[in-house]
């Protein structure tokens, strides 16, 4: 059977989500990308409250794509819940943070951060990184069954 | 002695005399006795013989008369045998008595009493056949039979005798061995007692004379007794008498001793002898003393001894040992007289030599001395004419010393005459009073101390030249007049002079009146007498280092005066320290400056902690802004990019070619934005960027920057290039940026050429980096390291205008300077200076 979801992007810029999703696409990765805006609404749709009460949260994604800087619940906060919750613990998570000048790279892997990506700033670049991302996580990246 | 020791000879031979006679007595009597009884038994045993004999015969009588009754039958046999019977049996009874002590002589008497009762039954038989009827045969028959029993009888008869005549034989033997011994022992007997007797008679005859001795030395015992008393009496008379044991422990002393010695004579007895040593002679004297007398031997000679009040007496002594029968002294006997007195004067007699010479001695001395001595001596008769004049006198009154003996003082120093020294002299020897007076004599330029006395004979003046001494003098007082008119002259100012005794000698100033001190007050006085105990002991320490010959200058605060004090000590002409100087300077006014300085520098250093802290403030607002500047801006940067990108992938077809340029340039310009952004980032991270220095070896940096260069055209060519000291990745930041330029800004060049070269100027190491590329106007020289300043388009050369003002930035975090030459066409160089290495920094990489 195949999954309902297999990457989880979390990213409130438009546009860098839009580019991420095309270039998944567009590298026939996959077509079960979510995308979500926000944090808060990523611990809804994960643990199946709010909006997504009802949804099969045993249903994983393979990989959980996240900004840090996002309204409401930021990147670091839902990182930290994530990691805490034994049910959500096994999950990858791979950070896509804007500037190199980032102070909260040690925070991250503190928390358990499973990769930490600064965004290219030419768009080509970027979408080839996305695209490599989706591959190694999706197609190669072997997670424990439970 | 001898007769004590005969008569104990004598009792020696009585007492076992007597012994040997009781055991004589005794002996005789036992032998006496066993002589009695040999003979007794020897006549014993005969009359058993004689009865035993007796006994025979009866019985042959009885065996005869009955064979004669036989024949003849005549009856008288037959009364005849009754009696023989008869006597048998008393004598067997008798025999019987006799042997009763010896069992085996009975039991042969009772076989004979046996066989005689047979033998008589056997005769009566026979008598019986032989009267009733007279039957021949049985007669016979019987009469054989009772010869057999007689014969039997007699054999038991001839045995017993034989067993008596044994015995006889061994009492005999017995009694003649008694008889032997007993004459032996009466001839024993007779000599001991022979012997005994001449013994007595010898110690009767020797005792006899002894006696006689004994009476005639007892007299003379009591004559030799009273002599002894005679002698002792007078020795007690005329000496010192002492006996000591062989230890030296005083055993007698007589009176004259007591009286010498002062001692009573119970504190002498029982005491060494030593009580009286006083110490005086040599170890080995005495040593030879006891060992002439503990050899047996008399000592004779001189003893010093000490009486119990500490006085020394002298005796002649002779010590006379007593010996033992091993020849050993016992004792010894010291007999004293006293020579005290001889000693006394003898001991002057040898005093007085040794004075003498001793006397003769000095003066020889005292005359070398004065010969020798540094001042001039002189002594004058009652006319004050010369008579003695030393050496010294001689060269310093340039006078033969030899001629002036004799002549008048004032004919040899007439320009003397009416000076204090006249007068001193003068009246020296009128009042006969000594004087002491110094004078300075013109005609010889001296100054001269004269101390005069008068003797006996005149007087006696010792001369010393005290010139040297006077000019030093002088001149002190000259320098002393010196110090008081430069403090007088200083205003603020106090000169103290103060002495070894730390008395104030000079004091001088106007800052004195400051402190409520007088020049009186002070000169003449003794420091701790003038300042309070407080002050002077936290002076003491100065006062003995300037003492010691150190020179300081202490700096102290009292009354509202700030004060410098200069100690110095001052030195004489034999450079011995004989003062010390005190300079004090009011320093009140250069004090409050200083202390204003200090206050400013607090506010200004106050300043510049809160102009930091406000800085740092700022620097990290700064910080955090730039953070958002990089994540806000470059989202929507690349939103840019990315939808131009999505619009000539997904939109080609529909545009044509001015479409796609501008789309091309929308792409180009995001990048370049992106790459702008980074630059002000790095740029902005240099202000607050800490610089960590160290040696920088430039070579290798150098080498490193090329390699990690995209390889270019132009030749690279470096010269001696010196280490520096500084931040490795900031000064590789630069040369990076440097370097890149250089190459560049020559690409277009045929031959590019870039030249590295470095110098040591001014204490720091100069670089420079020269290219033959497109150079630059020198009118923008001072534009070229500005932010976003620019000399060339993006179109002919790529940057930001960002790099040289990173440039200018690190090296001036470095405290060095940037500049740059160029002319258009002809290439630009670019110079850049850094700190060199610390020497200690060498050596500690070295």
């Amino acid at each position: 059977m195949t999954t309902e979801v297999e990457i989880l992007l979390v990213e409130d810029t438009r546009s860098d989500a839009e580019m991420t999703i095309r270039a998944i696409r567009k590298a026939n990765i996959s077509n079960n990308i979510v995308h979500l805006k926000d944090g808060q609404e990523a611990l809804d749709f994960l643990f199946g409250n709010g909006e997504y009460e009802g949804r099969n949260t045993n249903m994983k994604p393979k990989v959980i794509m996240l900004d840090l800087k996002m309204p409401k619940v930021d990147g670091l906060e839902l990182l930290e819940r994530l990691k805490n919750d034994l049910s959500t613990k096994n999950i990858p998570v791979v950070v896509l943070t804007s500037s190199k000048e980032n102070p909260d790279i040690d925070k991250c892997y503190q928390l358990g951060v499973n990769s930490y990506i600064v965004k290219p700033v030419a768009s080509i670049d970027f979408m080839e990184t996305v695209a490599n991302l989706g591959l190694y996580w999706v197609l190669h990246n072997q997670v424990p069954d439970k | 002695m001898k007769l004590l020791f005969k008569k104990r000879q004598v009792t020696f031979l009585i007492l076992p005399g007597t012994a040997v006679l009781v055991s004589i007595l005794y002996l005789s009597y036992r032998k006496t006795q066993d002589l009695i009884e040999a003979s007794r038994w020897i006549e014993h045993t005969q009359e058993v013989l004689i009865r035993s004999d007796q006994l025979s015969k009866a019985v042959k009588d009885i065996q005869v008369h009955g064979r004669v009754y036989l024949f003849t039958r005549d009856e008288n046999f037959l009364s005849r045998i009754e009696q023989d019977e008869k006597s048998a049996r008393i004598h067997l009874d008798t025999l019987r008595k006799l042997i009763i002590d010896n069992p085996s002589q009975i039991v042969r008497v009772d076989t004979l009493a046996l066989l005689l009762r047979r033998h008589t039954n056997v005769g009566q038989l026979v008598l019986a056949a032989a009267s009733d009827k007279y039957d021949d045969w049985l007669t016979r028959k019987l009469f054989i039979e009772s010869k057999g029993y007689e014969d039997q009888f007699q054999r038991t008869i001839m045995e017993f005798q034989d067993e008596e005549h044994r015995l006889l034989k061994i009492r005999k033997q017995v009694s003649e061995d008694s008889v032997a011994s007993f004459e032996m022992f009466l001839a024993g007997l007779v000599i001991t007692l022979v012997l005994l007797i001449i013994s007595i008679l010898l110690t009767i005859r020797e005792s006899e004379r002894l006696k006689v001795k004994v009476t005639d030395d007892n007299i003379n015992l009591e004559k030799t007794l009273k002599e002894v008393s005679a002698y002792r009496h007078a020795l007690d008379e005329s000496s010192i008498v002492a006996i000591t044991d062989h230890h030296g422990i005083i055993k007698h002393v007589n009176d004259n001793f007591c009286r010498i010695s002062k001692y009573s004579r119970e504190e002498l007895i029982g005491k060494d002898h030593r009580i009286i040593n006083s110490g005086y002679h040599p170890k080995e004297y005495i040593k030879e003393l006891w060992q002439t007398i503990s050899s047996g031997n008399v000592w004779k000679g001189e003893l010093r001894n000490r009486a119990k009040d500490g006085s020394i007496y002298w005796v002649d002594t002779s010590i006379v040992p007593f010996l033992n029968d091993h020849g050993k002294p016992y004792q010894y006997v010291a007999i004293r007289s006293e020579i005290t007195d001889r000693k006394l004067s003898d001991e002057i007699r040898v005093a007085n030599r040794r004075l003498e010479r001793e006397v003769s001695e000095k003066q020889a001395e005292l005359a070398d001395v004065l010969e020798k001595m540094s001042d001039a001596f002189v002594m004058l008769d009652a006319d004050l004419c010369y008579r003695y004049a030393n050496k010294r006198f001689g060269e310093l009154a340039r006078k033969d010393t030899e001629k002036i003996i004799g002549k008048w003082i004032w004919d040899e120093f007439p320009d003397a005459v009416g000076t204090p020294s006249y007068n001193a002299i003068n009246d020296a020897f009128n009042e006969q009073r000594n004087i002491s007076q110094m004078d300075y004599y013109p005609p010889l330029d001296i100054w001269h101390q004269n101390n005069i006395y008068p003797t006996p004979k005149g007087l006696s003046i010792i001369i010393r030249d005290v010139t040297a001494e006077m000019r030093a003098e002088r001149k002190l007082l000259e320098s002393e007049r010196l110090y008081r008119t430069i403090a007088s002259s200083i205003p603020g100012c106090v000169i103290l002079l103060i002495d070894r005794d730390l008395k104030y000698f000079l004091v001088e100033g106007n800052m004195l009146e400051t402190f409520g001190y007088t020049k009186d007050e002070l000169l003449g006085h003794k420091v701790q007498d003038v300042l309070t105990k407080e002050r002077f002991e936290a002076l003491e320490p100065n006062f003995e280092r300037v003492f010691k010959g150190e020179s300081f200058s202490m700096s102290f605060r009292r009354d509202q005066y700030d004060l410098l004090t200069r100690y110095v000590p001052l030195r004489d002409q034999h450079d011995q320290i004989y003062a010390a100087m005190l300079v004090a300077l009011d320093i009140t006014e250069l004090k409050q400056a200083e202390r204003k300085i200090a206050d400013l520098n607090t506010s200004l250093e106050k300043k510049v902690a809160e102009r930091t802290s406000q800085l740092e403030v700022a620097n990290q607002e700064l910080e955090s802004f730039s953070y958002s500047v990089a994540h806000d801006l470059r989202a929507p940067l690349r939103g840019v990019a990315g939808y131009s990108n999505m619009l000539s992938e997904d939109y080609k077809d529909k545009l044509d070619d001015e479409g796609k340029r501008i789309l091309d340039q929308i792409g180009h310009n995001a990048h370049r934005m992106g790459v702008l952004i980074d630059d002000l980032l790095t740029f902005s991270r240099l202000g607050r960027k800490e610089v960590r220095k160290a040696p920088v070896d430039m070579e290798a940096l150098i080498e490193d920057v090329l390699r990690e260069m995209p390889k270019g055209p132009a030749t690279i060519r470096r010269r001696d290039i010196k280490p520096a000291y500084g931040d490795f990745s900031l000064i590789k930041h630069v040369v990076t940026n440097l370097l890149s330029n250089a190459v560049k800004y020559s690409s277009k060049k045929e031959n590019p050429v870039v030249t590295i070269a470095s110098w040591e100027e001014g204490g720091k190491i100069q670089y420079s980096i020269n290219d033959n590329g497109v150079g630059f106007d020198m009118k923008y020289a001072d534009k070229l390291f500005g932010v976003f300043q620019r000399l060339h388009s993006s179109e002919d050369f790529e940057g930001t205008g960002v790099g040289l003002a990173i440039v200018k930035r690190i090296i001036g975090r470095h405290g060095g300077e940037v500049r740059a030459e160029g002319k258009p066409d002809h290439g630009a160089t670019f110079y850049f200076t850094l700190p060199a290495v610390p020497v200690e920094q060498v050596h500690e990489r070295l």
